[in-house]
C-alpha cells in the first residue's frame, strides 16, 4: 500500500484514502501516534497512550482492506474518554479512587467501534467522574485548549475536545449529562452530538446521573460525527434506557438538501437568559444569514427560562451523582478532587421532595419543548456565551453559578449538536448549537454538515 | 444536616459544602411546583397489561415464524424514504407493528 497522509484528515477524508488503498491505516495510526507524542505533553489530552494495541488494530485493519473488506470506520484510529471501560486498559475515571481499575470487557459503544475496524490510540482526560471542572489536585493535570493553552477545553469530555482539534486522533467518545459533549466542542472548535437518550449504549460507561446521561461521538465535522453514529447507533439489551432508533444511515442522508426546514432561533437564550458576548452575537447574526442562504425558513422561537432547565438537571445531577458515589464520599471523601465535593457533596442534602420535584418539573419541560418541535424542524442558539475563558478564571461552584445553555437539550430529551460557528477576532472557536426533535438526529447532522460547507469554518487548524 | 446525612467533613470540607448547598437551596427554589400532585408516581412503575387468551394463542405461531433476515425490504417505499430523511419515530413505528400483529 502506497501511503498519502494528509496532515489532518477528517474520517470521511481517511476512510475515502484507505478503501482506495492510497493510504495505509498503519501508516495513519503510526503519525497520529507520532504527533501524539510531539503535541500531549503541551495539551494533556490522553492520560493512557495505547501504542501497541493501535498498531495491532491498525494492522488487522490493513489485512482486511486488503482482503476486500470495506467500511467507513476500517482503520480509522479513535480514542475514548476515560469513563470508557476497555478491556485489559486502566479506566480511571481520572479519579484516585480508580487508579487500578483495569476492565475486563469494552463499553458497547467501544466494542462497536473496534468491531467496525476502528484501532484504538488511548484513554482521554475528562474531569473526574465526568463532572466538575478542571482540577490541579488529582494525579493528572487537566487538559489544555489547543486554540491556547492557557485556556479551557470545556468538559468534561475535556481530552476528546482537546484531542481532536488538534488532529491528535480522527474521532473521539465522549458523554454528555448538561453538556459534556458539546462544551468542548464549542470551545475546541469541533463538531460534538449529544443523541436522543437511548439511541447510543451507555453500557460500559462509569454513570454520572442515569436519567440524564448519554453517550455521542466527536469529531472534527459533522459529517464524522454521523460516520461515528451508523456503527454506534441500535439496541443494546444490556443498558436498560436502550432503544433501536430509526432505520436511517446518517452518513448517508447528510447531503439531502436543507432548503424549506423550519429553523427556530432562540433569542431570548443569549440576548436575556444567558446574555452573550459581542463575538457570539455577531456569530448568530451570521450563523442565520448562512440558514437563510441555504433556504431554510427562520423565524424567532420562544421557550422557558434557560434557568428553568438548569435548576431541574442541576438538582437531578446533584442528587443522582451523589447516591452514585454515596459510598465512596462517606469512606474516602480526601481522596476527591475539591471540584467534584463541591459539585456533588450537596446532593447528600437534598430532600426527596425536591429531586421528585425536579423530575415532575422535567417532565413538563419534556413536553414543552416537544410542542414547539411541531412548528420547528429545529432550534438554533450558541453553545456558549463566549469563547474559552482561562483556567485559571474556572471556579469550582462555576457549574451552579452560570447556566448552561447546553443543559436544556438535556433535561428536553432530545438531541442536539454542536458545530464551529465562527470564531473571535482573537482566534478562540465559538460553537452553534443545533437542537432538534426526538429522534431527529439524523436532520439536526444534516443542518449541521450543510451549515459548516457554507460557513467555511473547518479549514484552520489550531495553530500548535 | 451533615450528620444525619453521614458525612465526616474537616472545616474546610463544611465551608465548600455550605458554599454548594446555598446554590443547590437556591436552584431548588427556583423549580416550579404549581403543577398539583397527581398519579405522576403511579405511571412510573406501570406494567405492561395481562397478555389476553387470543394474544397467548398467537404467540407461539409467531415465535415459529422463521426469521426475516431483511425486515427492511417488507417496508413500503414511503416509510423507506422518510426512515432514510431521519424523520421517522421508532415508538410509532412499534406501535402499528404490534397493530398489525
Amino acid at each position: 500500500m502506497k501511503g498519502i497522509v494528509p496532515a489532518f484528515p477528517t474520517i470521511a477524508e481517511a476512510a475515502r484514502l484507505i478503501a482506495t488503498k492510497r493510504l495505509s491505516p498503519v501508516e495513519l495510526t503510526r503519525m497520529l501516534l507520532a504527533r501524539i507524542e510531539l503535541v500531549n505533553p503541551k495539551l494533556d489530552a490522553f492520560i493512557t497512550v495505547t501504542a501497541d494495541r493501535a498498531i495491532a488494530g491498525a494492522r488487522a485493519a490493513e489485512r482486511a482492506v486488503r482482503a476486500g473488506r470495506k467500511g467507513p470506520l476500517l482503520g480509522i484510529p479513535l480514542a475514548y474518554k476515560d469513563i470508557f471501560e476497555t478491556a485489559g486498559v486502566r479506566t480511571t475515571a481520572y479519579s484516585r479512587l480508580l487508579t487500578g481499575n483495569v476492565p475486563e470487557r469494552d463499553a458497547e459503544s467501544v466494542r462497536r467501534l473496534s468491531a467496525a475496524g476502528a484501532p484504538m490510540l488511548g484513554k482521554l482526560a475528562t474531569h473526574e467522574f465526568a463532572i466538575g471542572g478542571p482540577a490541579f489536585d488529582l494525579p493528572w493535570p487537566p487538559a489544555r485548549n489547543p486554540w491556547d493553552p492557557r485556556r479551557f477545553t470545556g468538559g468534561s469530555s475535556s481530552g476528546s475536545g482537546a484531542a481532536v482539534a488538534a488532529g491528535l486522533c480522527l474521532g473521539a467518545l465522549g458523554s454528555d449529562t448538561g453538556g459534556s459533549i458539546r462544551l468542548p466542542a464549542a470551545y475546541c472548535g469541533i463538531a460534538g452530538l449529544k443523541p436522543t437518550p437511548g439511541l447510543v449504549s451507555r453500557r460500559g460507561v462509569i454513570p454520572l446521573a442515569p436519567s440524564l446521561d448519554t453517550v455521542g461521538p466527536m469529531a472534527w465535522t459533522a459529517e464524522d460525527c454521523a460516520i461515528l453514529l451508523d456503527a454506534l447507533a441500535g439496541l443494546d439489551p444490556g443498558d436498560p434506557a436502550s432503544v433501536a432508533g430509526p432505520e436511517v444511515s446518517y452518513a448517508r442522508s447528510i447531503a439531502s438538501p436543507v432548503k424549506g426546514m423550519r429553523i427556530g432561533v432562540l433569542r431570548q437564550f443569549y440576548e436575556r437568559d444567558v446574555p452573550a458576548s459581542p463575538d457570539v452575537q455577531r456569530m448568530m447574526t451570521a450563523s442565520l444569514a448562512i440558514f437563510r442562504s441555504l433556504g431554510c425558513r427562520v423565524e424567532d422561537a420562544t421557550l422557558p427560562p434557560v434557568r428553568d432547565y438548569n435548576a431541574v438537571g442541576r438538582i437531578i445531577i446533584s442528587a443522582e451523582a451523589y447516591a452514585m458515589h454515596e459510598a465512596n464520599l462517606k469512606t474516602r471523601l480526601s481522596d476527591f478532587s475539591r471540584v467534584f465535593r463541591v459539585r456533588v457533596l450537596a446532593g447528600g442534602l437534598l430532600r426527596a421532595a425536591d429531586y421528585l420535584a425536579a423530575q415532575r418539573r422535567r417532565t413538563d419541560l419534556i413536553a414543552t419543548t416537544a410542542r414547539l418541535f411541531e412548528r420547528f424542524d429545529a432550534l438554533i442558539y450558541p453553545a456558549t456565551a463566549g469563547a474559552a475563558p482561562m483556567l485559571t478564571e474556572q471556579r469550582p461552584d462555576d457549574g451552579f453559578l452560570r447556566p448552561l445553555l447546553t443543559t436544556v437539550a438535556n433535561v428536553a430529551a432530545v438531541p442536539a449538536l454542536v458545530v464551529c460557528g465562527g470564531r473571535t477576532s482573537a482566534g478562540l472557536p465559538l460553537g452553534l448549537e443545533i437542537m432538534g426533535p426526538a429522534w431527529g438526529d439524523a436532520a439536526v447532522l444534516r443542518l449541521g454538515h450543510h451549515f459548516e460547507r457554507a460557513a467555511g469554518t473547518r479549514s484552520t487548524r489550531p495553530p500548535l | 444536616m451533615i450528620s444525619r446525612a453521614g458525612l465526616v467533613l474537616n472545616p474546610g470540607q463544611v465551608a465548600d459544602l455550605v458554599l454548594a448547598w446555598r446554590q443547590v437551596a437556591q436552584l431548588s427554589t427556583l423549580i416550579s411546583r404549581d403543577r398539583p400532585l397527581a398519579d405522576d408516581f403511579a405511571i412510573t412503575f406501570r406494567l405492561s397489561p395481562p397478555q389476553s387468551k387470543k394474544r397467548a394463542a398467537a404467540k407461539p405461531r409467531a415465535a415459529a415464524a422463521p426469521p426475516n433476515p431483511s425486515a427492511k425490504s417488507n417496508m413500503k417505499p414511503s416509510v423507506k424514504r422518510s426512515a432514510r430523511a431521519g424523520t421517522l419515530k421508532p415508538p410509532a413505528r412499534r406501535k402499528t407493528a404490534q397493530k398489525r400483529r
